[in-house]
């Protein structure tokens, strides 16, 4: 942790006991000063001005038909029924989370039995194998044999990959039953390798993905500008609501630093990829913001959810 | 008597267990406001500056909480879904007006003669009227909203750790301005 990290951490614990109490002691080791900034902060009136306005705001509500009684209770009743039905699935979940251990540790035993039987099966069997094996071949697979602990090495080169130089880690640990009719047939060559699994290969700066609440979901695939300067944004969203879709694209380019809403595409066709062009203006590398909402009839934001995405340039 | 089960205690419930009791009873939807009121009207203040805004946005933000609290998933972190909210109303605001940069706020009811919280007060909503909309965001949800790093940072994508930092960084650079206006003092 750096001397960075460390204030950072004592700042946070001091905002929440200052949260819990304005009178809370400074902890040790924060900077004195910045504790006090922090405190002055907290302390500007405005808890004080939110007691003023509890009262009055809640009189305002009250009067909408929203807390109308029998009017929720009739719009809502399926809505109220899911979200029981999901609390009572959550607090089951709760309950019940050894469920998969117990399970993970049965599957293992059956898992351990069985393979202790078929390797048994397999010592017995093999005495009836008579291939020839030869002497180039076992050299060569030698060091299978002693990774795998296998006593016989004549019988394990047929089940390897003989013209694979490098150990491969995928190697069957126990060979598969073998019958008294068996022909031995090589695996194919393995190329799913440790190196190719941590493969370096860049992956694009745009590609990203976000939720929310598994039903908006938006993935942008590509940002790129084309030779007539228009730029493309390209993914795909999915919306399970009703409300209406709106795609926003928020460019970084503006004054300010602030991310400024530079176009958008309303209802886009969400069976197929979106793309979103925008012409007319010079846009230069750098952070865009693409976001996606959705509005009710009112035009209101019923929730949304945003990718900041690089473009690198051309 | 001990045959008659006495009510549950709605203070020791967790929110989850609350918007059930208000999706029984819409009317039991004030324990939702009470708990979370000041937290909202705060956050809207931070962000608007203005009184009456935030008290209309406050208003306009439990409102749509009981609109679409039927679409809530009890996933057990309602804070975040209703400042999620909380920052839609805002920027629907944002999106019908530009920003004022009115700061009515610091005046308050009774108070004849400004004092030296209120100046401050005045500092530093000028300060923060400096700050990206995205570190005011970050700031405000942190001190008024009073949500953890962890909370913010699931909604942002980073590690709780690098919110603790960006918001020790965002302090310590409101407190170099803070002290360069006032000469030196804190």
């Amino acid at each position: 942790m750096t001397p960075e990290d460390r204030q950072a951490q004592l700042l946070d614990d001091y905002l929440t006991a200052l949260q819990r109490n304005l009178q809370a002691t400074i902890p040790d080791g924060l900077d004195p000063d910045m504790a006090q900034f922090a405190r002055m902060l907290l302390n500007d009136g405005g808890n004080s001005r939110a007691s003023q306005a509890q009262a009055s705001v809640w009189q305002k509500l009250k009067n909408t038909d929203e807390l109308s009684h029998s009017k929720r209770t009739q719009d809502n009743y399926r809505g109220r029924k899911r979200y029981m039905n999901e609390l009572k699935k959550k607090n089951d979940d709760k309950h019940n989370s050894w469920l998969p251990l117990v399970a993970t540790v049965i599957i293992s035993v059956v898992a351990t039995l069985g393979l202790v039987t078929v390797f048994l099966n397999f010592n017995n069997d093999r005495a009836n194998l008579m291939f020839r094996v030869d002497e180039t071949e076992l050299t060569a697979q030698s060091q299978f044999v002693t990774a795998t602990s296998i006593p016989n090495e004549a019988q394990l080169t047929e089940f390897v990959i003989s013209s694979t130089p490098t150990p491969t880690p995928m190697l069957p640990t126990v060979p598969p039953p073998v019958s008294p009719t068996f022909t031995p047939t090589p695996l194919p060559t393995l190329t799913h390798t440790p190196a190719a699994l941590s493969s370096t290969e860049p992956v694009p700066t745009a590609r990203q993905e976000c939720n929310f609440e598994d039903d908006l979901l938006l993935v942008i695939s590509d940002i790129a500008i084309d030779n007539d300067d228009l730029l493309f944004v390209s993914g795909t969203a999915r919306n399970d609501r009703t409300e209406e879709l709106i795609i926003e694209i928020f460019g970084g380019f503006a004054t300010n630093d602030e991310y400024q809403p530079i176009d958008g595409l309303a209802n886009p066709t969400l069976d197929d990829p979106f793309i979103v062009q925008i012409a007319g203006a010079d846009y230069p590398a750098g952070d865009y913001l693409v976001n996606l909402r959705l509005i009710d009839a009112d035009d209101e934001t019923v929730a949304s959810c945003a990718l900041s995405v690089t473009f690198t340039g051309n | 008597m001990g045959w008659f089960k006495s009510p549950p205690d709605v203070t020791t419930l967790d929110d989850d267990a609350v918007i059930a009791l208000v999706c029984d009873d819409p009317e039991k939807f004030e324990i939702l406001y009470e708990r979370y009121f000041q937290r909202i009207y705060r956050y809207c203040l931070k962000r608007t500056s203005q009184v009456q805004i935030a008290e209309d946005l406050s208003s306009e933000i439990f409102l749509r909480v009981l609109r679409h609290l039927d679409s809530y998933r009890p996933q057990g972190n309602f804070a975040a879904w209703l400042f999620r909210i909380a920052h839609n109303v805002v920027i629907d605001h944002y999106r019908r007006q530009k920003p004022s940069i009115a700061i009515d706020h610091i005046q308050m009811k009774g108070d004849s003669k400004m004092t030296q919280t209120v100046a401050n007060q005045l500092l530093v909503a000028d300060m923060l009227s400096d700050l990206t909309d995205d570190e005011r965001e970050l700031l405000v949800l942190r001190l008024e909203a009073e949500l953890t790093a962890p909370e913010i940072a699931e909604r942002t994508g980073k590690t709780a750790n690098a919110v603790r930092v960006q918001i020790y960084r965002l302090l310590k650079r409101l407190r170099a301005r803070y002290e360069t206006m006032i000469g030196g003092e804190v």
